[in-house]
């Protein structure tokens, strides 16, 4: 073997050791750990709403059960992601109204939960509907604050759907909502409306959960 | 003279070598680590399956963390530990000492007309 052959292998060895080398691309895998990370913050989200749902289907017959057990689970959830720098923040609004008769005013409670972590400066109520229209502002909207309100309806019809309108400012945010309130005779029922948001050092979340929930009918 | 000259190049070529394994890969670069992770989606996996057949409410009812200890046995990769916390806001340290050691946190409410917000804490270690 001639001396020159050691130079060239070693030449070979070294293009072979820089191939491998380069093929290790490590930004990648971090970049993939990160995700991997980020899905476990997504599972931590979804748990955090299947549990308000959960809390809303165990926490019949009761309007009010929901909406306080909602709130504790909320205030409970967001300490609990505070200690991890994690921040669960929102606005949960629920409405509830008791069996309604056809001809007599029903009381419609509303409750508004403002976990948006900062002050509302104003939130405006308004609700609408055959021959009703009325509207409710309220000033300094403290975070972790609840404003419990309620509207009078007087239901014609079987069926009607009333308008719930929210609108709210801060100083990074103006939303407005447009939540429906179907009422119908002999039902009672909670709608809701949550706007839901997860925000760490790694990703942002927000969702939005609505529904309504039929409580009881009379037969 | 021409076996010192084959020598001289074979030095050489070991000093090629030598240098480029020096220059790039003396420097360390730490693999991420993912195991630890992979635990985490376990145990996140196995305790919402748990809450998602209602069973468990009936540990964090209780506050039974052997019993739930043993039901999370069949679930979690056999060549781990792990400790189950359950409390509210306020927890108990379980003092784990190990150099691998994650956990993870499961948010629950309870079941019906037994209402509790409550948290899960799974500690999952190696010695």
């Amino acid at each position: 073997m001639k001396g020159q052959t050691f130079v060239i292998m070693a030449i070979i060895i070294v293009i072979v050791m820089v191939m491998l080398k380069s093929s290790l691309n490590f930004v990648k895998i971090i970049e993939n750990k990160r995700y991997i990370e980020s899905g476990l913050e997504r599972y931590q989200f979804q748990n955090v709403k299947d549990e308000l749902e959960k809390t809303i289907q165990i926490s019949y017959p009761n309007g009010k059960n929901i909406t306080d057990n909602l709130n504790e689970f909320l205030k409970f959830s967001r300490q609990r992601f505070k200690s991890r720098t994690i921040e669960l923040n929102g606005l949960f609004l629920e409405a509830y109204f008791p069996t309604i008769e056809t001809g007599i005013d029903t009381r419609l409670n509303v409750s508004v939960l403002n976990l948006l972590g900062e002050t509302i400066n104003t939130i405006n109520l308004s609700f609408s509907g055959s021959g009703v229209g009325q509207t409710q502002t309220n000033y300094t909207f403290e975070d972790y604050n609840i404003l419990d309100t309620n509207f009078t309806f007087n239901l014609q019809a079987n069926v009607y759907n009333y308008t719930l309108n929210i609108t709210y400012n801060t100083s990074s945010e103006n939303a407005t909502k447009i939540i429906i309130i179907p009422t119908e005779v002999g039902k009672t029922k909670y709608i809701y409306y949550f706007d839901i948001r997860m925000v760490s050092n790694k990703l942002e979340q927000r969702d939005i959960l609505e529904s309504t929930v039929i409580l009881n009918e009379s037969s | 003279m021409k076996g010192l000259l084959k020598s001289l190049e074979a030095i050489i070529a070991v000093l090629i070598i030598l240098t480029v394994f020096i220059t790039y890969f003396g420097t360390k670069e730490a693999l991420p680590e993912f195991e630890t992770i992979t635990w985490q989606l376990k145990g996140f996996n196995s305790l919402k399956a748990l809450d998602d057949s209602n069973e468990l409410k009936n540990y964090t009812k209780t506050n039974n963390t052997s019993g739930l200890e043993t039901r999370l046995l069949s679930m979690l990769p056999r060549d781990i530990d792990y400790e189950v916390v359950i409390c509210d806001l306020t927890c108990s340290d379980p003092n784990i000492e190990s150099e691998k050691l994650t956990s993870i946190t499961y948010l629950t409410v309870g079941g019906v007309n037994d209402f509790q917000s409550k948290q899960v804490i799974l500690y999952m270690y190696r010695e």
